[in-house]
């Protein structure tokens, strides 16, 4: 049986998932979903109050734990003191979670960028809650009896120094798990610190890390044999981080396994992959420098997200994407990236879905130059493969409408080619472009839709 | 296609025709069809009359759904589902939950077994106090004061 062990430090908020890309400029956007629990209805209290049997004592044991394993770890707990028929009953739950529920029943929620940081400063835990927590942490470990530990999430603040918690024996409790790290806001001794920590969790199959620009780590180095997805999150760098010598963003990972990244790096600095994994996703929004290790692990992905920069730009010319079927550009600067778009595909032969989104741009930062010619020779998957072309925000430019008419030109095994335009009189435009594909369908769209993340970044 | 009937017996002998694939939906049923094929009556001898009404309500309304689009139901759909879910819970009373959770267990039909827990969970344990959850389900504290006062002291972590 393979269960799932999360443990999440976050600084006060509780984490389901979130992205913030931080634009160059440091304007967040923050994308974030929540995890909504089943619609909190209460029963009418008059009911309840006919009822004079103790109903639910009667319930065999293994209901009964199943029923306390949907409430928060701090009440099953609690249930022991109701009679001597719960005494024990909460020991056999094989789940923990030690996150805390506010009260719309939103579970977990993490605010990336300023408005997060503002919020943890405000709400943060004093280090006495904290440590309460830690006591609640262990106490209820020792006494839990469940053969199989399925869960464990655990929320740890920035004020609680990782090299006093003892992951390692939280983790032996969870036998058979598969084990989910989450760390954000940690801040650590040295890099020596946070290589214990993992080290004490060689099962690591999941890790996620929201970085704390002062954390104290020189390279974040990921040293995790069997991880084989990471999520790590660098883009909130305060206003010290800029003023320091830039060098604190260094990021190594060393983790053969990996099959899927995703990585948001503003820090200029450094990274690289060891080891070559065969990476089969990965969804980058770097403005950090990539090594070369980098840039071939990512010749095997089948799905690649990019936000597009200068330092990612170079990669459409001198990667191979043998593999690649599905691809989403993210613009949030102004590049003149069309014609490497145009490489890309020509190193992509088995493209299937191309997906272009600028809705991230702004109108006024549209002026810089933008170069396009025909190349020389159509690249292979528009003959052969390209099924699916969208663009959100599509705004019309000259050159783009160039872009656009060659892949219509060219693409014989169009299915579906979709826009959301800026100015609707683009439509006729779009319109009027012939498609070698003539089944094909072309649709418009006003509705904004959110990115999409994928379950596995769900902590 | 035509359209099978299943007829359930509850333990007080009322007796429910449903469609197949309403029946179908507890993976209990399919076992007591194999093991009893010369009678057409499944005989359900821990679900009482009023409790097999409630579960046959729930599973015609999620056989619709899920019959719907061959598949995969619509957004709206599963949100209609969700709101008759949480309405379907609410009217009943605490006796009547803890008997369509026995009986959900019983003939293992998940969605609502997990249903039912879930609306237990929710709305007669989480967040609340002790004192509250005894009030609530009718819990007889068979400690003595001592008792408990050492109990939680000896937990003292539990309680803050």
């Amino acid at each position: 049986m393979s269960g799932e062990l999360f443990i999440v430090a976050a600084s006060s908020l509780h984490a389901a998932y979130v992205i913030s890309i931080l634009l160059e400029q440091g304007i967040p956007i923050l994308l974030e979903q929540t995890y909504r629990r089943f619609p909190k209805k209460r029963a009418k209290s008059q009911r309840i109050g006919v009822v004079e049997e103790d109903r639910i004592g009667a319930l065999p044991d293994d209901l009964l734990v199943k029923i306390l394993s949907l409430v928060p770890t701090k009440d099953a707990v609690a249930t022991m003191v109701l009679s001597k028929r719960w005494r024990s009953v909460w020991t056999m739950v094989p789940k923990l979670d030690y996150l805390e529920t506010n009260n719309d029943g939103v579970k977990k929620l993490v605010i990336g960028g300023l408005l997060g940081r503002l919020l943890r400063r405000l709400f943060g835990k004093s280090d006495e809650q904290e440590r309460r927590q830690w006591r609640f942490i262990d106490e209820s470990l020792k006494v839990h009896k469940a053969p199989v530990l399925e869960q464990l999430a655990i929320e740890l603040g920035p004020g609680c120094d990782p090299v006093d918690v003892d992951v390692g024996k939280w983790i032996d409790k969870a036998v058979d798990t598969r084990v989910r790290l989450g760390l954000s806001s940690v801040v650590y001794k040295d890099d020596d610190s946070l290589a214990r920590l993992l080290s004490s969790c060689p099962v690591l199959k999941h890790l996620a890390v929201e970085r704390h620009d002062q954390d104290k780590v020189k390279i974040f180095n990921i040293q995790a044999p069997l991880l084989e997805c990471l999520f790590y999150n660098y883009v909130e760098l305060g206003a010290q981080y800029y003023g320091q010598d830039m060098d604190a963003g260094n990021l190594v990972i060393n983790s053969p396994a990996l099959k899927k990244i995703f990585i948001a790096d503003h820090s200029r600095d450094s990274c690289s992959i060891e080891n070559e994994p065969r990476l089969n996703k990965a969804m980058i929004n770097l403005f950090s420098y990539p090594d070369v290790k980098f840039m071939t692990s990512l010749s095997s992905v089948m799905y690649l997200e990019l936000v597009l920069s200068f330092q990612t730009l170079a990669w459409f010319n001198t990667i191979n994407f043998s593999q690649l079927m599905d691809c989403k550009i993210i613009l949030g600067q102004e590049l003149d990236w069309l014609e490497p778009l145009m490489f890309l595909l020509q190193n992509s032969p088995n493209l299937k879905v191309l997906f272009i989104d600028k809705t991230f741009m702004e109108p006024a930062e549209e002026e810089e130059s933008l170069s396009w010619n025909q190349p020389v020779s159509v690249p292979g998957c528009l003959s052969t493969h390209l099924e699916i072309f969208e663009w959100k925000g599509y705004g019309g430019r000259n050159q783009e409408r160039e872009f656009v008419r060659y892949i219509f030109a060219n693409s014989k095994c169009l299915q579906r080619a979709g826009f959301s335009l800026k100015r609707n009189k683009m439509m006729k435009e779009l319109e009027s472009m012939s498609r070698v594909s003539t089944s094909s369908q072309l649709l418009f769209s006003t509705q904004l839709e959110y990115f999409s993340l994928p379950d596995e970044m769900r902590l | 296609m035509s359209k099978k009937n299943i007829v359930l017996k509850s333990s007080n002998g009322i007796i429910f025709e449903v469609e197949e694939a309403v029946a179908l939906q507890s993976e209990t049923i399919p076992y007591m069809i194999e093991d009893d094929c010369a009678n057409d009556t499944i005989p359900l001898a821990n679900v009482t009359g009023d409790i097999l009404a409630l579960v046959i309500e729930y599973c015609k309304k999620h056989v619709v759904v899920a019959d719907g689009d061959g598949g995969g139901s619509s957004s709206s759909s599963q949100e209609d589902l969700k709101n008759w879910d949480a309405q379907f819970m609410n009217d009943l009373d605490q006796s009547k939950i803890f008997n369509l959770l026995l009986a959900a267990d019983f003939l293992n039909i998940k969605t609502l077994f997990d249903l039912t827990c879930q609306f237990v969970a929710d709305t007669m344990i989480k967040g609340k106090s002790v004192e509250e959850v005894r009030r609530t389900l009718n819990i007889e504290k068979d400690y003595t004061s001592e008792e408990e006062a050492k109990a939680r002291q000896e937990n003292e972590w539990a309680f803050k």
